[in-house]
């Protein structure tokens, strides 16, 4: 018993020796998992910004009286609004739209402030390129907004002319208290860092299995090993205990790059996100092991890689939100951990909340991690046929 | 037949034997085909970005007709699913941390006394600002309910105040026009995108790929020492490579219009042909990375760092150029996804014409010349 | 030069290549230092060495498929590089790799070379049904090239080549890997090439070919060595070639290795070849000694290429290296009793038999040999061997284990080195020993003993932190097989272990083989190298799923199976082998330089006396006619031959 022990953990020694020798001695693979955890997530981090806003305008003001200058005050002044120009017809407008140089034209009817006055209907003209749905529905929202509140405002500045008890601010009125939580100036881009952190994890931690077994295979020395007593057990510990190593350190770099550059808050505990990456990679390496069963060349690992990652990656909620998805397509996110993940991703970043509040997900993650990790162990075959 | 290096006798030699060997490798066809239709399929199910049925959970400390009505507003809305009330507002924020609403609304108790005071109440709302361009979609849907009844509001108090008609209209009227996309779809515009933005990334990396696989294997060296000049070889490879990602376009093209609904408003054979001038763009790029790795490993890998991600990112596909920090605006042109990206929007959404596009050919041109040039230039100087 | 004047009596031929001091580096190595050659019209050129000798650089330099850093190359008389659009399509050039399109048919693949040549269409059609006839592969038209035997795509690779009737041929180790008659149909092909006076430049690793050359070029690191004739260069030779026979060979063997004069000897399994130079009276006495002694035979043998090869590297500097003293530090294992018993092994991938049926014994301190083409089924069967692949069916006991129930309890017994270097390249040396050491749960003591042993038997002491990728194939090979031996195993399993390797080196690996031979460590070795089928002392054929023989080596060459070879000298060889190969001889003549091998055959009436009528009948006139020894490699067309025979009679008989 006592010598099978020694054996053993001398294999495992050389073994994990090994990996990690010609881990480190692989230039463009480590260049690509430190570029994918630095400046990738940079990158994702600057290079967008997801508000609305600048949203590109043409003018058209027929009505061109006081009342209708402050609506474009209005506008202005949001900062939501930039514009590009002023135009004196409809056509114009429709050309600059079709050609894409702007997106939203106001236009003013002439009758405007005498509607206004009289209390009739006084109509603002929005029309906006629906191309880009979601931007569309955005800045017609904005715009309803602040016509809105430029009513209130109007109608209370001539109640107020009228029967001078009403004094300002006596109108009744919803005020909306706007409290962005997790995220508290909303316009983050840097939830993109980091998804793409939990993105970039999963598919590394994948193609590095797959890419370390099957090499071997190329190369000729898995056939080497595979003859000498080595039990698959210790086969396996050796090949997946560097892996994961390598993406626990990985990601703590990565998340040292989301908070020195991109001010990523940690609002929860960050040893408990660092823990339950494990059963996550575990899965992750599941999944390297089987695509390394199904493939002889390293070309196609990455066929492989790419067949199963792409739609697992974009259907997990990284890109966008799960209950937007078809049902179907929901239903089938449960069956993938990094669903689980990034809820404690960004629960754990963003939402600081307890383990208290997704130890449901932790415990179904590491279920589904243990399962496929069994199953791609029993698939595993110390030969070659 | 010849036009200076190019041998017409050649390069059909070379096409006729590359389209043989590709019809007699179907995992070829299932990458080049199926993959693309595939992802269509999943992008264009899966990327809803209207965010409708925004899940909404309530504390209603008020209870009276009046925030009931308020509520009402919401409830109707296509925008909201009020999914559930809660009893207080730590079980809201219970019901946030565990992600099963983006969006809270507390009404306080004093909601109705002080509107029939002719006060402002003040109602708050959480948002998940998780997701957000959710989150920026939700404050925008809030703003619009709210400003709706705040309207309502003073119009029923002016009514009563007797300085309106009773059955006055409303006195001021937002007419939004919706250009293009009339129904605010987004499938509208996912799927034209996508249109660009998939064959950004195969057409390359199978070009490359074709290329090199002769490199690996040693064939090409036979073709070096025969009569046929390289030029006449590329030109032979790329042709069956072009007809491909054209039939998978086709392909693509048929299944947006006639599965996903989304019509054509512009001229459909405008759009192909300026689709074969994009895919020829993108077939040169994989030529320019072909002509600088030497086996298909790095051929795939190099393409598809090079590649994917500009697709989604900085084409234009999934964030507007427009919103991209300056320096990347630069790199966005690296890629002429970003050209075809607005052609196949201007042409399906907006039914534009060639005069609308020039902007975006000149640049596809000028970027056909500019890769192709580098390419012949760098395999030169490689043989 | 004898040969050629005998072969182009104009004197006036002028070369049609002509190179001159080419030179070619790769950053810091010189993969090519100067190399001056002339092929002629008509001739066979060969290019000799190990992998890495330069052969490959040299040949791409020659065709222009590589531009050199310095010296020239003229084609015709033209300079290569100037002209090289106008030459071209004289060329022929078939690479080592040469790769057809596997998913285009036979037809399909001559069809593209042809229209790259821009061949006439009329003239396409008659050029490629010659080719198919001439390389029997016209039944194969429709058949995808990918599907086709090693042979066969050999030699639709050199049709390809040769669709637009080049005028000089380029041919970068053609018949690696390639079964023995393919190997022969291959070179009947270029006979007929030489016969209308093309020009051939050929490189291969076998010594056993290249004899097949006019002229052969000698190449070793980057530099040719010398060239001439192989007969003029074995007779340049300042030594001579003893052979010592008899049961008690290895004996011998090791006391010259204790005299420390092994560097010279030479174990083929119940033969000691010893080569003594000229001047060396004491060596010639020690041997007659040790010949009482042991009760062996001596007689001397003629001095093969190799042997000269062997002894320009001797004078270069780059001596056989003595095994380190001591001798190897593993257990002494008593020989004799059976350690692999195979019975009825079948392999089957789909429908198709890889392993169709064999079985075989193996005694413990055997070395056995395990021959055939690529595709045979001889690493399909060492795997079975080792528990790498799972047997269909049959009875195969390997060191005591019965690999149908337990394969996993052999790994501990058994030892592996496969055909393709397996050490981690990215290792050092050291990490590479001490993760096999790791691995088997080699410590203590025992690791340092095996340990200075490696280092020492691989001449890597001073080397223990470089990098195993960067070391020569000789020293890799030896690593492997240091690692694959470091837990001592009762078996190694050696797949083609010196493929590519120097002579100088493969002699001292198969030192090493006696060695462990002598411990009772079994060897169970593949090869391509038909000479080294030689140093086993029993063989098993084996072709398409099958052991067609086996045997010692010298039983199997005196098989009535195995024709008997006459070697003709001719004054005019092409006119000869036109003669005899149209009228008769058809598929029996070879050509060997300036010498034929004409294959005996009684069946076909086929015999001494009728040769020498067809000779006299053709006024072939000769200077030398005298019985040639059979070759391993002659052997084994002949098992094959008859293996095919017998297998169509078998079918024509099922369905007549």
């Amino acid at each position: 018993m006592k010598r099978r022990l020694v054996l053993f953990s001398a294999q495992v020694y050389v073994l994990l020796k090994k990996e990690m020798l010609q881990f480190l001695r692989d230039k463009v693979l480590l260049f690509i998992v430190l570029f994918t955890f630095t400046a990738n997530i940079v990158i994702l981090g600057k290079a967008f910004t997801l508000e609305v806003k600048n949203v590109p305008t043409a003018l058209y003001d027929m009505s061109k009286t006081h009342e209708s200058r402050l609506l474009v005050e209005g506008f202005r002044a949001s900062g939501r609004f930039r514009f590009v120009k002023e135009i004196d017809s409809l056509q114009e407008g429709d050309r600059l739209l079709s050609k894409g140089d702007i997106s939203l034209i106001i236009a003013i009817p002439a009758d405007f402030a005498r509607n206004l006055r009289k209390g009739a209907s006084a109509k603002v003209l929005l029309s906006t390129d629906g191309t880009d749905s979601n931007q569309a529905l955005i800045a017609l929202s904005y715009a309803a907004s602040i016509t809105g509140t430029f009513f209130t405002e109007t109608l209370e500045e001539r109640l107020s002319l009228l029967i001078p008890a009403m004094a300002k601010g006596l109108v009744p009125q919803i005020e909306e208290k706007i409290r962005v939580r997790y995220n508290a100036n909303r316009i983050d881009e840097r939830y993109l860092s980091l998804m793409e952190m939990c993105r970039a994890a999963f598919a590394i931690c994948v193609i590095l299995t797959a890419a370390s077994i099957v090499r071997e295979k190329e190369a000729g020395t898995a056939a080497q090993l595979y003859v000498t007593p080595i039990s698959k057990t210790t086969l396996l510990i050796g090949k997946i205990v560097p892996v994961i190593a390598i993406l626990m350190v990985a990601l703590f770099i990565g998340t040292l790059f989301n908070i020195v550059f991109l001010d990523t808050p940690i609002r929860g505990s960050y040893p408990i996100f660092w823990a339950l990456s494990i059963p996550f990679l575990l899965f992750s390496v599941a999944i390297g092991l089987l695509l390394a069963d199904f493939s002889r060349t390293f070309q196609q690992v990455l066929l492989g890689a790419f067949l199963v990652l792409m739609p697992i990656m974009f259907i997990s909620g990284s890109l966008v939100p799960i209950e937007t998805m078809p049902k179907v397509l929901q239903q089938l996110t449960y069956f993938f951990p990094l669903r689980y993940y990034l809820n404690i991703t960004t629960g754990v970043f963003f939402r600081g909340v307890g383990i208290g509040s997704f130890w449901a997900d932790a415990l179904i993650m590491t279920g589904l991690g243990l399962l496929a990790f069994s199953v791609s162990v029993w698939f595993f075959r110390k030969s070659l046929d | 037949m010849r036009v200076g290096p190019f041998e017409l006798e050649h390069i059909l030699a070379v096409a006729n034997k590359e389209f043989r060997e590709i019809y007699r490798d179907p995992r070829y066809i299932a990458f080049a085909l199926v993959l693309p239709i595939v992802l269509l399929f999943l992008y264009g199910y899966a990327i809803t970005m209207d965010v409708q049925n925004l899940l909404t959970a309530y504390v209603n400390f008020d209870k009276t007709t009046l925030s009931a009505r308020y509520m009402d507003r919401f409830a109707s809305s296509r925008y909201f699913q009020v999914a559930k009330e809660a009893r207080s507002r730590k079980e809201l924020e219970e019901l946030m941390e565990r992600s099963e609403i983006r969006l809270g609304i507390v009404i306080p108790a004093d909601f109705s006394r002080k509107l029939y005071g002719g006060k402002r109440a003040e109602v708050e709302f959480l948002v998940d600002g998780t997701w957000p361009n959710m989150a920026n979609l939700a404050i925008g849907y809030v703003q619009a309910v709210n400003g709706a009844f705040n309207q309502g509001m003073l119009q029923g108090l002016l009514q009563r105040a007797g300085l309106m008609a009773p059955k006055s209209p409303e006195p001021i009227v937002v007419e939004p026009r919706v250009w293009f996309n009339e129904d605010l779809d987004s499938l509208n515009f996912i799927i034209p995108g996508l249109y660009a933005a998939i064959f950004m990334s195969f057409p390359p990396i199978l070009c490359a790929l074709a290329i090199v696989r002769e490199k690996e294997a040693g064939s090409i060296e036979q073709i070096y020492m025969s009569p046929i000049s390289s030029e006449s070889f590329i030109l032979g490879k790329l042709i069956p490579q072009l007809t491909i990602a054209f039939t998978g376009l086709v392909l693509l093209a048929l299944l947006g219009t006639f599965w996903f609904g989304v019509q054509f408003k512009g001229d459909p054979l405008l759009f192909f042909g300026l689709g074969v001038l994009y895919l020829s763009t993108t077939c040169g790029f994989g030529l320019l990375v072909s002509s600088v790795t030497r086996t298909q490993v790095a051929a795939m890998i190099g393409t598809m760092i090079l590649t994917m991600i500009p697709a989604f990112l900085f084409s234009g596909f999934f964030f507007p150029i427009s919103n991209l920090a300056k320096q990347f605006i630069l790199y966005s042109y690296l890629f002429s996804g970003r050209f075809f990206v607005v052609i196949s929007r201007g042409i399906v959404i907006k039914g534009v014409h060639l005069e609308t596009l020039y902007p975006q050919v000149f640049g596809l041109l000028i970027y056909a010349a500019a890769i192709y040039a580098i390419s012949f230039f760098v395999l030169r100087k490689r043989l | 030069m004898e040969g050629r004047d005998s072969l182009h009596r104009e004197a006036s031929q002028e070369p049609v290549l002509r190179a001159k001091g080419l030179k070619k580096a790769y950053g810091k190595t010189l993969a090519v230092d100067g190399v001056d050659l002339e092929v002629y019209p008509g001739e066979a050129f060969g290019l000799v060495g190990p992998d890495g000798a330069g052969k490959t650089t040299t040949i791409k330099m020659l065709v222009g498929l590589i531009k050199p850093d310095s010296g020239s190359v003229a084609i015709q008389g033209q300079d290569l590089h100037e002209n090289l659009k106008a030459i071209k399509p004289v060329l022929g050039y078939m690479s080592q790799e040469f790769t057809l399109y596997p998913t285009l048919s036979v037809a399909e693949n001559l069809r593209f070379f042809a229209r790259a040549y821009r061949v006439p269409d009329a003239e396409e059609r008659e050029r490629t049904n010659d080719l198919l006839a001439f390389s029997r592969l016209g039944p194969f038209r429709s058949r995808y090239a990918g599907r086709l035997s090693g042979g066969m795509k050999k030699k639709l690779a050199l049709s390809c080549a040769l669709i637009h009737t080049p005028k000089v041929l380029f041919l970068d180790e053609p018949t690696t890997g390639v079964d023995p008659v393919s190997r022969q149909d291959f070179w009947l092909l270029l006979y007929e090439l030489l016969a209308q006076g093309v020009a051939i430049l050929v490189s291969t690793p076998y010594m056993d070919e290249a004899e097949r050359c006019n002229r052969v070029a000698l190449m070793h690191e980057g530099r040719l060595l010398t060239t001439d004739t192989p007969r003029a260069l074995c007779n340049a030779s300042t030594s001579k070639i003893f052979e010592l026979r008899g049961e008690r060979a290895s004996e011998a063997f090791f006391r010259l290795h204790q005299a420390q004069t092994s560097e010279r000897a030479e174990l083929y399994g119940r033969k000691l070849s010893v080569r003594v130079e000229d001047g060396q009276q004491g060596l010639k006495e020690e041997l007659e000694r040790i010949a009482e002694e042991k009760r062996l035979e001596v007689t001397q043998v003629p001095l093969l290429l190799e042997d000269r090869f062997v002894e320009i590297l001797e004078a270069k500097g780059h001596k056989k290296r003595p095994m380190p003293p001591g001798g190897l530090p593993f257990r002494q294992r008593e020989k004799g009793k059976p350690c692999i018993e195979v019975e009825g092994l079948y392999k089957y991938f789909g429908d198709f038999a890889a392993v169709d049926g064999i079985s075989f014994e193996v005694a413990q301190g055997e070395v056995f040999g395990f021959l055939g083409p690529n595709g045979a089924g001889k690493s399909t069967t060492i795997s079975m061997l080792i528990g790498l692949l799972h047997a269909s069916r049959g009875h195969m006991n390997v060191s005591g284990v019965d690999m149908l129930k337990t394969p996993e309890m052999v790994k501990g017994r058994i030892g592996y080195m496969s055909q393709i270097f397996s050490l981690y390249g990215d290792l050092t040396v050291m990490e590479n020993i001490e993760l096999y050491a790791g691995i088997y749960g080699v410590t203590g003591g025992m690791f340092q003993a095996r340990k200075r042993w490696v280092l020492g038997m691989t001449g890597l002491e001073r080397f223990e932190r470089q990098m195993t990728r960067s070391l020569s194939m000789g020293y890799k090979q030896r690593l492997a097989l240091g690692c694959a031996l470091m837990h001592d195993p009762e078996i190694v399993f050696l797949d083609e272990p010196t493929a590519g390797v120097d002579p100088v080196s493969r002699r001292e690996f198969f030192d090493l083989i006696a060695a462990m031979a002598e411990k009772g460590i079994t060897v169970f070795v593949t090869t391509h190298y038909m000479d080294e089928a030689e140093r086993c002392e029993r063989i098993a054929l084996m072709y398409s799923g099958k052991i067609i023989t086996m045997g010692t080596p010298d039983t199997l060459k005196a098989a009535k199976e195995v024709p008997k070879i006459v070697e003709v000298h001719p004054e005019d060889p092409i006119a000869a082998y036109n003669a005899l190969s149209k009228d008769g001889w058809e598929g029996g003549i070879h050509l060997f330089g300036e010498r034929l091998h004409v294959s005996l055959d009684e069946a076909k009436g086929r015999d001494e006396q009728s040769l020498r009528r067809d000779l006299e009948r053709f006024r072939i006139r000769t200077i030398e006619m005298n019985a040639a020894k059979p070759t391993m490699e002659d052997v084994f067309v002949a098992f094959i031959l008859q293996y095919e025979r017998a297998k169509n009679q078998g079918s024509s008989e099922t369905f007549p």
